[in-house]
């Protein structure tokens, strides 16, 4: 998850950006009153649900403590976010489809609060979104966590809002996707028992990660680009107090991103830069590259799981190093 | 003619049916004859009635004959005495027009004897005046006032019918009109309240007589009233308060007035107030204290609507100037003088002859200019309580009693010749020197065009002359009550130097003779008329003329003070030294006396400023060197020419020079170009220009700044745009060197930071161009021309030339396609940017929320101050996510 710092004014703390394993905006509907639906964001679905519905102690939300509106069953859930901020913008746009600048106006759905709440209307909006500049450059996937909405309503669009062609859509089940949580208290994902399409995905990244650790930390590699060697051990790394502190040391080039071919047949290093600008794009186009391929192996990467492989990197040499709000209280700043 | 008159005038008493509507109304006033005053505004109400107009205009032209005679000698020794005669003209004129009328409402009469509601109605003197006055109004720049006026005048049935509450108006203000009875020569009866002089009603009264040999009893006894009541007011004397407030003021200076305008001496002229001082400080503004001091005089009150009105005809607003400079001495003086605009003063508005005086009697004339002297009147205690203070002390002029300024003008030394003339004589000393303030003050800041042609009037440079005081103070218009006075006395003498100093002198015959008994203050009283009034400041040294009292007695007000004051001699910077009034005067003294007058009034008028013309130069560094003839274009001030090819920098805004030395001549041209500013097609012809000498579009000259080195590697041509892509793609296109290669760019971008002088100059683009390349580059408008000029200078140093070069002679691309192009380039230059620097690039690959702040910090960094607008637009168009977070 990403880290990030509480800024105070006198105590920025140090944040190192890393992508979420998972960042989610969800789309609630009450059982009871199926024309009530509340839209949220999270990393962990299963314990937010679990929030809403009343059966954990802290958290949910005041909109959806009502007992005439619980329980609450989540509907779809849009993931894939690179950062809490991300996910959070998309939860506000969603929220606000009327007046989102992100959907132009002569393309809107909804044009008042109160109108245009139907399932419909919603996912239509979340089409909208998707195809929007802002959002779709980030690779974000859908899940529809309901046979019938996802056919009734997301499959028919209603509103005929054409999705750009990346975007994943998966109709799946949301216990079997998350996970049956019933018995567990706090819901981690990773802890789950049962064998679902979550878990592999988690095992699978687990394994990439193991990889990368290994090749770029432990060994010496060099991009496979720039020839570089790269060095993601450095003798020293000066504490790293504040922000601007790290801010001085990243701008040092001490440690630059650096990723992995997550191909298990590729498994090859280099610089995150490197591969970027290795891909052909036009200059006017945006920095954040669509189709990547590896150097080595000419195949596809997905380029979200690349830099987040890169930032977890970096983020596992650094966190030694960073001293958070509350290590700097316990020293007595 | 007579007989039809007479005819009319049996009509005296009683409630008299009348056809007319209106003669109706009037006519019901007529019951009130009993009551004598009543029975003046009855007959003032009447004025409309054509038959007494038609006998006012008689007697007048009887009485004003020996002075249209005079008339014909149109060398006046005072505006005054110009705008008597020029009233004199008017009520010639009127009388004509009523005489029109009359026959028109003849029509209306009813066969029966009780019929003839166009009865002699003694009243209405004023109504010739009053119509003449409007017949002389000239058409243009009409004020509302002036335009009812002369509504009024075309026809009054019309005007009346049916609205009684003008009718009512227009008595009260018909009450207010005193000056009528001195125009019309009822002098000698000082009762102004009366519309027939005794010989009048005694013709008046044969007549009825003659005509109906039968009068009715009733008839019979309201004739005896009125017979009674004239003869009463005839009897009447100014003790009376209705007298006093009704006369004139008196126009005399009596010995104490004499005595303390005697004394004046230079130095109490200069040191009565700062006023001179300050006056010299704005004598160094020569013209603008000149033209603001004319405006002044454009103004006037209510008050002196009439007799400026009267005047306006001599077209000399000297003369008119001096009666409203007694207009403005006068408390009493109703007579809503329109005092010429060259004398109110802006200070008149203040010093408002109010129609409040209480028992005042003004003249109503709600024809007055637009620019009416609002003189207020003055308490009546106030006023006789400075007057107290003046006689008793005479240095005590210099000292400002407490003074009501809403009195201010009204207490002028042209005060009534009643009692009241003293309430405002007292104040002269002191007020005219706040007039003059106050004057003076604000002409300055004042600049109303004049109604009248008259160029001549002097202005009331009364602002000039003395008011050195408190020309801060006069600018409020809520001062003390002193320095209202003190400025009223000083405007109104300076009314009259100014008078005197008028470009466009016009002298009369008669203020020839007034200055010349003036010329001593001692002498001067001779050939005036003895005023009752006790205190009797110098400003009353007005001599009523041999020839017509009355006449000259506007007339020579202001020479009064012209020539009072003059004897101060007081020095002004800008004066102008008047000799010609004062040489040609009889008296020999007056060359002692005033050798020379100076007024404050600059020589010159204000002329026009003179047509500058702002060229501004600039010069472009050019990348390609090219030959260029010379261009000079006379008619749009244009010129073009190529410098010596040494390297100028030009420090335009946040600009670091390149920090290369390239003195490579081959490759550098400067181009100078001098341009007149306000052009407004600057940029198109720069562009035409550039054509123009080149024969091709070389947007070098405009080219964007920051553009990088590479782009001047090419030598002798202009940069192909392929060329200058190439350069932005090579970070992409090359693989194996691309490290090389990135590095090197790097370098030579960052050498180029800021970029070169190439670069639109949008400080030549008009306001209304600069918002629309605002908008067509779908930024955010700004508020401001200079904003406007940073946004788009900032942004466009990430656009580079070629955006230009790409649509040359197409100044009609469409928005969108402009702005898609602007966005292309601008957003391909931040991306270079980006990714030159291994911090920002890795920070965007990682999806990292970029905080907006710090962004802006290292562009700003890099030279590239940019508007949050535009970068938000980027990182939205771009995917990248931002935030506000600090």
């Amino acid at each position: 998850m990403s880290v990030s710092g509480t800024s105070q004014a006198s105590f920025a703390a140090p944040s190192l950006h890393v992508i979420p394993e998972f960042y989610g905006v969800y789309l609630l509907q009450s059982v009871p009153k199926p024309r009530s639906f509340y839209i949220g964001s999270t990393p962990d679905p299963p314990r937010r649900l679990r929030q809403h519905n009343g059966q954990l102690k802290v958290g949910g939300a005041f909109r959806t403590k009502k007992t005439g509106s619980r329980p609450w069953r989540m509907v779809m859930v849009v993931y894939n976010f690179p950062s809490k901020v991300a996910a959070l913008q998309f939860e506000h746009s969603f929220q606000h489809s009327h007046e989102t600048r992100h959907i132009k106006h002569a393309d809107r759905v909804c044009n008042s609060r109160s109108a245009g709440n139907s399932l419909h209307h919603k996912f239509a909006n979340v089409r909208l979104l998707l195809s929007s500049d802002y959002f779709k450059r980030w690779n974000l996937k859908v899940l529809v966590l309901d046979e019938t909405i996802y056919i009734d309503n997301w499959l028919k669009n209603k509103f005929r809002i054409q999705l750009p062609p990346q975007v994943e859509v998966t109709s799946t089940d949301f216990d079997s996707y998350f996970g049956d949580t019933t018995d567990l208290e706090s819901g981690d994902l990773s802890s789950q028992s049962n064998q679902n399409l979550i878990q592999i995905r988690t095992e699978n990244d687990n394994t990439i990660w193991e990889v990368a650790k290994e090749l770029v930390v432990l060994n010496s590699p060099t991009c496979y680009l720039c020839k570089e060697s790269i060095d993601y051990l450095p003798e020293e790394i000066p504490p790293l107090n504040s922000r601007k502190d790290l801010e001085l040391f990243l701008v040092g080039g001490q440690l630059p991103l650096v990723s992995v071919c997550y191909h298990d047949s590729c498994h090859q290093v280099f610089h995150l830069s490197c591969l970027s600008t290795n891909c052909n794009r036009d200059e006017s186009d945006s920095l954040l590259p669509t189709l990547v391929e590896c150097g080595n192996c000419k195949l596809r990467l997905e380029w979200l799981r690349v830099a987040k492989l890169a930032t977890k990197l970096r983020h596992y040499v650094l966190k030694d190093s960073i001293i958070t709000r509350s290590q700097a209280i316990d020293q007595g700043q | 003619m007579n007989g039809e008159k007479t005819s009319r005038k049996t009509r005296i008493s009683g409630p008299v049916e009348s056809v007319d509507g209106e003669l109706n109304s009037i006519n019901s006033y007529s019951a009130a004859v009993e009551d004598g005053q009543e029975a003046q505004e009855i007959r003032e109400e009447g004025e409309k009635e054509q038959v007494e107009q038609e006998e006012d205009e008689q007697k007048k032209q009887s009485m004003t004959q020996p002075e249209v005679q005079e008339s014909n000698d149109l060398y006046f020794a005072s505006t005054q005495m110009q705008a008597r005669h020029e009233s004199v003209l008017e009520l010639e004129s009127q009388e004509e027009r009523t005489k029109k009328t009359v026959s028109q409402f003849l029509g209306f009469r009813n066969p029966s004897e009780a019929a003839p509601t166009v009865t002699t109605r003694p009243i209405r003197r004023q109504t010739p005046r009053l119509t003449a006055r409007a017949g002389k109004r000239k058409p243009k720049n009409q004020s509302m006032s002036a335009m009812v006026r002369e509504r009024f005048n075309n026809d009054k049935f019309a005007y009346f019918s049916g609205s009684q509450s003008k009718i009512d108006d227009f008595l009260k203000r018909i009450r207010k009109v005193e000056d009528l009875d001195t125009l019309t020569g009822s002098h000698s009866s000082n009762d102004n309240s009366c519309l027939f002089t005794k010989e009048e009603w005694v013709c008046i009264l044969k007549n009825i007589k003659l005509k109906f040999p039968d009068l009715s009893a009733t008839k019979k006894k309201s004739l005896n009233i009125i017979t009674r009541r004239i003869q009463k007011y005839e009897q009447e004397t100014e003790e009376g308060m209705w007298s006093q407030a009704s006369s004139l003021p008196s126009i005399s200076l009596t010995d104490e007035e004499l005595k303390w305008l005697y004394d004046l001496s230079d130095e109490q002229m200069v040191s009565n107030s700062s006023v001179i001082d300050e006056d010299l400080t704005y004598g160094s503004d020569d013209q603008l204290q000149f033209v603001m001091t004319l405006s002044q005089n454009k103004q006037i009150s209510k008050e002196n609507e009439v007799e400026i009105d009267q005047h306006r005809d001599k077209g000399d607003k000297e003369e008119m100037a001096d009666v409203a400079a007694r207009k403005e001495n006068s408390v009493e003086e109703q007579s809503k003088e329109e005092s010429v605009p060259a004398e109110v003063s802006q200070d008149q508005e203040i010093f408002s002859l109010d129609n409040n005086l209480g028992d005042v009697i003004e003249i109503s004339d709600s024809e007055s200019e637009p620019e009416v002297l609002a003189v207020s009147s003055p308490p009546r205690k106030q006023v006789e309580g400075t007057i107290d203070k003046l006689s008793n002390d005479v240095s005590s002029h210099q000292k400002v009693p407490v003074f009501d300024p809403v009195i201010s003008f009204q207490s002028f030394p042209f005060a009534s010749t009643t009692g009241n003339h003293t309430t405002e004589l007292a104040k002269e000393g002191e007020d005219l020197s706040q007039v003059i303030e106050s004057i003076s003050t604000e002409s300055p800041h004042r600049l109303t065009k004049f109604n009248l042609d008259d160029i001549s009037i002097p202005i009331d440079s009364n602002t000039n002359t003395l008011s050195g005081t408190p020309l801060s103070d006069s600018n409020d218009k809520h001062e003390s009550p002193h320095d209202a006075y003190r400025r009223d006395k000083e405007q109104s003498s300076y009314n009259e130097e100014n008078h005197i100093i008028s470009p466009f002198k016009t002298p009369t015959k008669k203020s020839k003779e007034l200055l010349s008994k003036f010329s001593s203050p001692v002498k001067f009283n001779s050939p005036v008329k003895p005023l009752d009034t006790p205190n009797k400041s110098p400003f009353h040294l007005i001599t009523r003329s041999a020839d017509s009292q009355t006449v000259a007695e506007e007339i020579v007000i202001s020479s009064d003070e012209e020539s009072i004051y003059s004897t101060a001699r007081s020095g002004f910077p800008s004066a102008q030294k008047i000799e010609s009034l004062y040489v040609k005067s009889d008296d020999d003294d007056d060359d002692e006396e005033f050798p020379q007058i100076i007024s404050s009034i600059p020589a010159k008028s204000f002329d026009n400023i003179k047509k500058r013309r702002l060229l501004r130069t600039t010069r472009y560094e050019v990348t390609t060197n090219f030959n260029l003839n010379d261009f000079e274009d006379n008619e749009r001030h244009v010129k073009l020419r190529k410098l010596e090819a040494k390297r100028i920098i030009i420090d335009s805004d946040n600009e670091v020079p390149d920090s290369e030395a390239d003195d490579e001549d081959q490759n550098i041209s400067i181009i100078e170009i001098t341009r007149e500013v306000g052009d407004e097609n600057n940029t198109d012809y720069l562009s035409n220009l550039a054509r123009d000498s080149d024969g091709v579009a070389n947007t070098s000259i405009l080219q964007v700044p920051s553009s990088p080195n590479e782009i001047i590697l090419e030598d002798g041509e202009n940069v192909s745009n392929e060329d200058k892509d190439l350069f932005y793609t090579l970070p992409g296109s090359q693989v194996i060197d691309s490290a090389v290669r990135i590095e090197s760019i790097v370098s030579n971008e960052q050498n180029s930071k800021a970029g070169t002088q190439k670069r639109l100059n949008f400080s030549t683009y008009t306001t209304k161009e600069l918002h629309e390349k605002i908008k067509e580059w779908g930024l955010k408008s700004v508020q401001g021309r200079e904003r406007m000029i940073q946004v788009l200078s900032e942004t466009s140093k990430l656009v580079v030339n070629s955006q230009m070069s790409k649509s040359p002679a197409k100044t009609q691309t469409a928005p969108e396609e402009s702005q898609r192009l602007f966005k292309k380039y601008s957003y391909a230059k931040m991306n270079s940017l980006i990714q030159q620097n291994k911090y920002w690039y890795d920070k965007v690959l990682s999806y990292e929320p970029l905080r907006m702040s710090e962004l802006k910090e290292w562009l700003q960094s890099e030279g590239y101050n940019l508007e949050d607008d535009f970068l938000a637009k980027f990182c939205d168009e771009q995917g990248i996510c931002r935030t506000n977070q600090v």
